[in-house]
């Protein structure tokens, strides 16, 4: 029978390797080159929930690049900036919402611009545009809870100074009252193109579908007189919303109407920023003494703890850490510390990620004849490294250093 | 069972000729992609190190960026000209199949359809016959991409050169995305309306065989028919109402479709080749 069938038997067999190199993994993503985790500080097990994993990019313009990324996932990274077909090519953010009948159909004709926030019991969009030269947001709320959908429109302010209005944010107070944070441009420089902004705060009752209170949070802000001012929402929780308040002074906005080119350098230069905690719950902004003003930041973090603000930056290879009061007076707390990276080797250094307790800071130094790269995690509390690793690979020390050289992080 | 066996044995002997020149074709045509992508790419760093006064490839590596086989995966090379030689031979084939047989003054399809047994061991053997080797150059394929890279990778030195995993290649090279797809469910979807094509065609070729210029017509408005209701998933897709269903109702609903389109199709072209088929 084998004799008799045997072309038919080879085929098959031939389809059968062709079918577990494809069910198999191992030969495709075929360790390029292998790099892992060593212990160089502190506790190892506290690094045990961290992996290293390749990532790599491919970009219409025809490069190739390969990056490492030091975090939780399992799978190696394949991103590509092109788009193929895809059975889903996903609308992104309503994909990754409408994980129910319900929200799917709350989300199916809602603009993927707008900003969606999904809550415990509260599901809210809402998206700004002109229509018919008329600023207007529409803002869309479900409650999951009921089922119940509740859909207005805010006619906003129409002034000749205004330029633009933004959504910022919506916040769900309870099951029928909601706040959402809108931004107002206004008397854009023709040349330099910076306008004021500032925060407008629209309570809406859910029930009767009204606004029923309004309010500007921040062109009161002290420093506002006559100069240029931009105020953003950097983070939020339920009870606080960080506001960063950038002043332009006066003297820059005329250099830069003289400027053929944007000089962004010398509106940095020029640039002082402020911040303040909002209280959503008691309306009320608070001034802290948080002050970067001058520092070359390439990251920064925040995290609201109860009644403390967390600050961290990274700026030329050092990590400041610094916490508010914001049951006080909004001055720093005792027990600021700094971590200096440049004692590891390194001489850059981002944070990347943190929780109550930790901080998580990723470094490195690819100029250095021997390149590292590696992760620490500092304790909030102490400022102290709890845990430090780097990143090896295989082969002699000079193929150490070109593969790692190869590499960025992410 | 026995009589398939023997029928698809006799269709996968008549392809043995064809499927060895295929991948001849697709061997040389892939590997020397390989090969040429590699030299070009180190007599281009030459060229450039004598003209800017750089004494090694680091040095270019560093001034000019890194070389990849990932290039010819984005290109228009002769790997893609390989693949789409096999498919418009395994295209033209599954049409031939049926032609092939029923030509000329004493049709060998004859003696086929008077074989002892059921008609639709002809049906299937000469279904599976073509898919066979359809999926016997996908193993070729999956088999030449890690060879490619060997011979790129033994041609373009380290210190040029960025390597990445042969997944990425097959990810950023459009058509091979699609046939050698990582994720299982595209797979499936993929091939899936790949072969209700192939069975809507058949059903196509079935009835011209059975009523010729009427059975032209007939098959037109056959595949017109299937083809809307193929398409109707991705009606929904591309409109709000998908976001009435859940994604995996929306797929199990095309499978439903597939298979409704190919039982049909397959039902009623038992039924031509049982009754209706004329030579």
């Amino acid at each position: 029978m084998l004799r008799k069938y045997s072309v038919t038997f080879v085929l098959l067999a031939f389809i059968v390797v062709g079918i577990v190199m494809y069910a198999t993994t191992g030969w495709k993503n075929n360790d390029r080159p292998n790099f892992r985790i060593i212990t160089v500080e502190g506790d190892a097990s506290a690094g045990n929930s961290i992996k290293i994993n390749r990532s790599y990019r491919y970009t219409g313009s025809g490069n190739a690049s390969t990056a490492i990324t030091i975090s939780q996932q399992n799978e190696p990274l394949f991103t590509d900036d092109r788009v193929h077909f895809q059975w889903f090519s996903g609308n992104g953010i309503k994909d990754r919402l409408g994980d129910t009948k319900q929200k799917r159909n709350f989300l199916a004709d809602k603009k993927l611009y707008g900003r969606f926030v999904d809550e415990q019991t509260l599901l809210s969009y809402i998206n700004t545009e002109s229509v018919d030269r008329k600023w207007q947001t529409e803002v869309a709320v479900l409650n999951k809870k009921t089922g119940e959908t509740y859909e207005l429109n805010l006619s906003l302010s129409q002034d000749e100074d205004t330029s633009s209005w933004s959504s910022r944010d919506v916040h769900a107070v309870d099951d029928s009252n909601i706040i959402v944070f809108l931004e107002r441009n206004y008397n854009t420089q023709q040349k330099s193109g910076i306008s004021n902004s500032d925060m407008i705060r629209f309570d809406i009752n859910l029930d009767e579908l009204t606004v029923t209170k309004k309010t500007d949070l921040t062109s009161a802000l002290p420093g506002h007189d006559n100069v240029t001012h931009q105020a953003t929402v950097t983070s939020m929780n339920d009870t606080y919303m960080l506001v960063q308040d950038e002043i332009y002074s006066e003297s820059i906005n005329d250099a830069q109407a003289d400027a053929e080119n944007s000089d962004q350098s010398a509106i940095e230069r020029n640039k002082v920023i402020h911040y303040y905690a909002y209280d959503i719950v008691n309306d009320k902004m608070l001034p802290l003494g948080i002050d970067d003003n001058g520092m070359k930041i390439n990251s920064y973090m925040h995290n609201f703890v109860d009644n403390r603000l967390d600050h961290v930056t990274a700026s030329e290879g050092v990590i400041y850490y610094s916490a508010y009061d914001l049951s006080g007076n909004g001055e720093a707390l005792p027990g600021s510390w700094t971590v200096d990276t440049h004692a590891w080797g390194a001489n850059t250094a981002y944070v990347v990620d943190h929780d109550d307790r930790t901080i998580q800071i990723l470094y490195g130094n690819k100029s250095s004849s021997k390149p590292i790269y590696g992760i620490a995690l500092v304790d909030i509390a102490t400022g102290n490294v709890i845990y430090r690793g780097e990143v090896k690979t295989d082969g002699t020390e000079d193929e150490q250093a070109a593969k790692l050289r190869h590499l960025d992080i992410m | 069972m026995r009589t398939y066996l023997k029928l698809l044995n006799f269709e996968l002997k008549r392809l043995v000729l064809p499927l060895a020149i295929l991948m001849g074709i697709t061997i040389v045509l892939q590997l020397y992609n390989a090969y040429s992508a590699g030299n070009r790419a180190v007599d281009y760093a030459h060229q450039m190190m004598k003209k800017e006064q750089l004494t090694s490839m680091k040095q270019y590596a560093e001034a000019h960026g890194y070389f990849s086989y990932a290039n010819t995966f984005n290109n228009l090379s002769w790997l893609i000209l390989s693949i789409f030689i096999c498919v418009a031979f395994v295209g033209f084939y599954f049409v031939f199949i049926w032609y092939r047989d029923s030509l000329g003054r004493h049709p060998f399809m004859s003696r086929l359809l008077t074989l002892p047994s059921s008609r639709g061991c002809l049906y299937w053997a000469k279904l599976t016959a073509p898919l066979l080797v359809m999926l016997a150059l996908l193993t070729l394929q999956q088999l030449l991409i890690p060879l490619g890279d060997a011979i790129y990778r033994s041609i373009v030195p380290s210190d040029a050169r960025e390597d990445v995993p042969l997944q990425l290649l097959m990810t950023i090279n459009p058509v091979l995305n699609i046939i050698l797809t990582p994720r299982l469910i595209d797979f499936l979807l993929y091939y899936g309306t790949g072969i209700t094509a192939v069975i809507v065609l058949y059903t196509g070729i079935l009835l011209e065989r059975s009523y010729r210029l009427y059975g032209v017509i007939t098959g037109l408005i056959y595949a017109a028919v299937a083809i809307f209701m193929l398409i109707i998933p991705f009606i929904i897709l591309q409109s709000d109402y998908r976001y009435w269903l859940m994604d995996n109702e929306l797929t199990v609903f095309y499978f439903a479709v597939l298979a409704l389109v190919s039982g049909v199709s397959i039902w009623f072209s038992h039924y031509l080749l049982a009754r209706k088929i004329s030579l």
